[in-house]
Parts: C-alpha cells; sequence; structure tokens
C-alpha cells in the first residue's frame, strides 16, 4: 500500500515554506510520525513527518525548493523494496 | 514554568523534555519562562556572517554561541531579557504556524499597550518593533504538531550585547527594551505574569495549576 507525505496543514498561511533537507533517503525505512524532512519560513523551522511507518519509494521535492501546504512531497510504501 | 536564571542549555533539555510530555499527555501545553546567562543563538539556516565577532572574542566577553533548532538566523539572550517558549499543540488549536506567530506577536504588543508602549508589527519581519528596532524577537519550530522556542521580550538587558550581532540578519534596524523606553521599574515575574494574562485572552486558553507541579505558583498549564 502506498501512502502519501504531504505539507502539513498546521503550516498554512506560512508564505514561502522552503524544504530545507531532507532527512531520509528512497529506500530507507520510516516509522509512522518520524520526521523525513525540514522547512522552513523565515522564522519558522517544521519537521514533516511520516503519516505511515514504510518504505520511501519517491522523494518529489528537491531541497531548497518551494512547497505548498497539501502538496505531496513523497510517497512511502508498507512494502519494502524489492532486491536486485 | 518559570526557570529564572538559567544556562541555555539546562533550560533546551526542560523544554525538549516538556515537548516530549506533551506528545503523551491530555491538555493544550505549557508555556516556559526563562532569562538565560549571555548566549548567542543560531537558528537552524543562520548566516555566519551575522556574527561580528569571532567565537574567542565573544568568549572572552562571557558568551557563549549554540545552534539551536528555531527558524530564523541569529539572536542574543541575557539577563533582563524575558524568553518565552509556550509549548502548545497546535493540531488541537486548529491553528496554523503564521496565524501563530501573528498571534505571539499580538500578545507582546498588547502587553506592551499596557505600559503606555505602542508596539507594531514591520511587513517581512517578524517580531515586535518601536520604529525600526525591536522589542520582542521570535523564531519557533513545529516538532509533531506541538511549538517549541516563541519570543524574547527585552525587558531590561544591557543592549550593547546586541552589537557583536546582526540581530536576525538584518542590517540597519536596531533593538531596543521596555526600560529604554522608560518602563524601568518592571521585574521579569511582573512581565511574566503580565504575558501570562494576555496569552490566555489573545488565545482563548485557561491558565490552571500544573497538576505535575502542585503548589508552585511558577508552574501552570494551559486548557
Amino acid at each position: 500500500m502506498l501512502s502519501e507525505v504531504t505539507v502539513p496543514k498546521f503550516a498554512e498561511g506560512a508564505v514561502a515554506i522552503t524544504l530545507k533537507q531532507w532527512l531520509c533517503k528512497k529506500g530507507d525505512r520510516v516509522e509512522e510520525g518520524a520526521a523525513i524532512a525540514e522547512a522552513a519560513t523565515d522564522k519558522i523551522a517544521i519537521n514533516i513527518e511520516a503519516p505511515a511507518a514504510g518504505y520511501v519509494v519517491e522523494l518529489r521535492a528537491e531541497e531548497g525548493r518551494r512547497v505548498k501546504v497539501g502538496q505531496v512531497i513523497a510517497l512511502l510504501s508498507s512494502e519494502p523494496p524489492e532486491e536486485k | 514554568m518559570d526557570l529564572g536564571l538559567i544556562g541555555y542549555d539546562e533550560a533546551f533539555v526542560i523544554q525538549a523534555a516538556l515537548h516530549e510530555r506533551w506528545k503523551r499527555d491530555e491538555g493544550l501545553g505549557t508555556i516556559l519562562f526563562q532569562e538565560n546567562f549571555h548566549v548567542v543563538t543560531l537558528g537552524r539556516w543562520a548566516s555566519a556572517d551575522n556574527l561580528l565577532l569571532s567565537h574567542e572574542a565573544l568568549a572572552q566577553r562571557g558568551v557563549t554561541i549554540r545552534n539551536v533548532s528555531r527558524g530564523g538566523d541569529v539572536t542574543y539572550h541575557g539577563p533582563g531579557q524575558l524568553v518565552i517558549s509556550p509549548i502548545l499543540k497546535l493540531r488541537e488549536m486548529a491553528m496554523g504556524v503564521h496565524q501563530y506567530v501573528r498571534l505571539l506577536e499580538q500578545v507582546v504588543i498588547n502587553l506592551l499597550a499596557t505600559c503606555g508602549i505602542i508596539g507594531h508589527r514591520v511587513d517581512g519581519a517578524t517580531g515586535v518593533w518601536l520604529g525600526n528596532k525591536k522589542i520582542a524577537a521570535v523564531g519557533i519550530a513545529v516538532k509533531s504538531g506541538i511549538t517549541q522556542h516563541g519570543v524574547a521580550i527585552n525587558v531590561c538587558p544591557d543592549l550593547s550585547y546586541f552589537e557583536y550581532i546582526v540581530p536576525c540578519g538584518l542590517r540597519n534596524k536596531g533593538v531596543t527594551s521596555m526600560q529604554a523606553q522608560g518602563i524601568g521599574a518592571l521585574s521579569l515575574r511582573q512581565v511574566r505574569n503580565m504575558f501570562l494574562s494576555e496569552f490566555s485572552t489573545a488565545f482563548g486558553v485557561e491558565i490552571v495549576q500544573d497538576q505535575l507541579f502542585p503548589g508552585r505558583n511558577e508552574s501552570c498549564c494551559l486548557k
């Protein structure tokens, strides 16, 4: 099952939210509630957390780029990635 | 909870523990008050160019330097400045971070108004200002939907310490204090009580005795 990681609604109203840093990479296992990215406005640092446990399938935003509330920035899968 | 005069590191350990507590406990959170020994803090993405003295020169003046988890650039904390950190469940308050910061500034504006000081906001810069001088600085972090850090009000600090940095990375702006505005007779404790009263009104929350610390007047939580 796939789950989407979005910029949280509590960041609403904050102008110019920038995705500062990923705290995970593709293939990583993350737990529910774990911080997977840091975002910020000029005075506010925000952790973006995993909505469910899973494996990082895709990171959809680049560090240093602006993001919006509700924007999907990553995909998690409940299934481990296939061994190659 | 009022920590009184305390080192930044020790106070941050307490702040982090309170943050963990409110992830578990019911209630809206708590407000932490502290006064720090001389310390310059660098926000998460601060520019080292905004330190105007070397680490050694600052150390010689008794100022420590810390990298901290809040947003914002460089700032100074020290005796005579009241640092206020609401540990607040924004999700339960159904409040966005921007709204939270604006309301926090409003609390300070209202507090100053009761002393006859007319503070205001400046477009594009957070905090509370008198003209182009900042009297209260804001920098926060949100983790698990709960706030950390907060606002620092210059009650009666030695403002010369701000000359060692470019506060918040803003050149051509100054700093001021309640004392410099002629309000010299207030203690930090009095300003704390005024803040609690204005915070309760602005945020629509009740300040109640913290059951974890019964009997301590300095210990409160939010309902």
